[in-house]
């Protein structure tokens, strides 16, 4: 066991009594010239001449150590403070008229001065040769989402294509019977009035082209003037549309959609077949129409003739809510 | 926080962090742990935090993940297990620095960590305080007593430079 601050009192008693072993001796002398208020605790405490060996290793210089020199203090700072005011000389706590007593107290005590700058010392520095080397491992790329975005489109859009395209029918309704473009003759669109609540899927995503829509015509001045988009603005208001196939919507939409000629009128509705205002229905589905006509070019004008011919246009302004769809011709 | 602010956080304090915990730990595996653990929280609260006290955030967080890890360390180790520190005065051609490191190694967990926040990273004694969940003048005791506590240790300059 090494002697140290902790348990040097065990080797003490031995020590003074000449017990210990001349390792251990050697040992506790070292000790003693590096700690001499335990040295001469030692002496007073037992009342005994330090051992002629110690005493000859410390020499006088040991001995002076241990006289202790008059602190003259320089009011506030005096013998029991003066090591707080070296510190906080050292940490910038000091305030100006105190530097400079500080100043005038190591003046008058010189002998202090090497404990002042022996306290200026204890600023430790950093060793920067010590780094940190896996830096590269703590960083996120911020070039990354740029670098993938363009493929992130494209996976985005063939998804929504697919969706398009490829969506399941996952409603089974009869009034829903959806037959392919290809068989489009047997096929007329169907308005079920039964209330849905507008649930947060049936918001369709449509719609955000119909408010972009909507927003384009307002500023052409053609439906603004006309007067109808109060009607048709609150969100609460317009019609769902049951996508359980993307044709369904596309032959309503466009079969209800004003012609080209109509909606560039400048709206004078006066001069439109009905004579009347169109209905909010008709509005919203011109609306649809536009931005989805690129994809009905196929759709002929004649099966949107015969539908329209089974509607009862005069209900569409009393519906608020409701399914509209394709409802397939019976064999009959 | 933005990538380009928390990139900045890597570059400029990640050493410093990895100095300060390395120097209370010991073992550079364990030291990399935490300050690789202190940027993943960082990470995860970038949106929290404003970038300005980024630097005060990374160290806190340093700071308390060494501590978790030191009292789990110490459930295996306890201190009067760790190795005697040599005195300094018996070594060969010590500078100051060195000596200091040593004595630093001398001092209660406490007074090691705000001297060294306090002397590597200039932190004033209330951002001590916060990193340590200590009130400014806790701070300002520990310092003092540290300080005193190396210039005994350093003893007579004479002999140590």
């Amino acid at each position: 066991m090494k002697i140290n601050i902790d348990n040097y009192e065990l080797f003490a008693m031995d020590y003074l009594e000449g017990n210990l072993d001349a390792m251990k001796e050697k040992e506790m002398i070292s000790f003693l010239v590096l700690h001499p208020h335990i040295a001469e605790e030692l002496h007073d405490v037992n009342q005994v001449i330090l051992s002629s060996e110690l005493h000859n290793k410390l020499g006088s210089k040991f001995t002076n150590t241990l006289k202790k020199e008059l602190v003259i203090e320089t009011s506030p700072i005096n013998e029991d403070n003066y090591e707080e005011y070296f510190i906080a000389y050292l940490e910038g706590d000091i305030k100006e008229k105190d530097a400079e007593t500080l100043s005038a107290f190591l003046n008058i005590n010189a002998h202090l001065s090497k404990e002042f700058q022996k306290q200026q010392t204890t600023k430790l520095k950093p060793d920067h040769a010590i780094v940190f080397d896996f830096k590269a491992s703590l960083k996120k790329s911020e070039t990354k989402l740029y670098i993938l975005w363009p493929a992130i489109a494209s996976i985005a859009a063939m998804l929504f294509i697919s969706f398009w395209v490829w969506k399941p029918n996952t409603i089974q309704r009869n009034q829903l019977l959806i037959n392919p473009v290809n068989f489009k003759q047997t096929a007329s669109l169907f308005i079920d009035y039964q209330q849905v609540n507008l649930q947060k899927e049936m918001q369709l995503h449509v719609l955000e082209y119909f408010e972009e829509e909507l927003v384009n015509t307002a500023q052409q001045g053609v439906i603004k003037e006309a007067g109808a988009i109060s009607k048709i603005s609150p969100k609460e208001n317009r019609i769902p549309i049951v996508r359980n196939n993307w044709q369904n919507e596309i032959i309503l939409m466009q079969s209800m959609a004003l012609s080209r000629n109509e909606l560039f009128s400048k709206n004078d509705f006066t001069k439109t077949k009905t004579g009347k205002k169109p209905s909010t229905f008709r509005l919203i589905s011109s609306l649809f129409w536009k931005t989805t006509k690129g994809q009905i070019k196929n759709i002929s004008e004649e099966i949107i003739h015969e539908d329209l011919k089974t509607w009862q246009a005069d209900k569409m302004e009393a519906l608020t809510s409701g399914f509209i769809s394709v409802k397939s011709k019976s064999k009959e | 926080m933005k990538i380009s602010d928390y990139n900045h956080c890597v570059d400029q304090f990640a050493d410093a962090v990895y100095r300060f915990i390395l120097k209370n730990i010991k073992v550079e595996d364990r030291a990399r742990d935490v300050v690789q653990d202190s940027f993943m929280k960082m990470w995860e609260k970038r949106k929290e935090i404003d970038a300005t006290k980024a630097k005060s955030y990374l160290f806190t967080t340093a700071y308390h993940c060494m501590i978790d890890v030191i009292r789990r360390e110490k459930k295996v180790l306890y201190k009067n297990e760790l190795p005697l520190v040599e005195n300094p005065t018996k070594n060969q051609a010590h500078d100051v620095q060195s000596i200091l490191n040593l004595a630093l190694e001398q001092l209660p967990d406490i007074q090691k960590n705000v001297v060294l926040l306090r002397d590597y990273e200039g932190y004033s004694y209330e951002e001590i305080g916060e990193i340590c969940k200590l009130n400014a003048s806790q701070v300002k005791v520990y310092i003092y007593r540290a300080r005193a506590s190396l210039k005994k240790f350093i003893g007579n300059p004479e002999m140590v430079i």
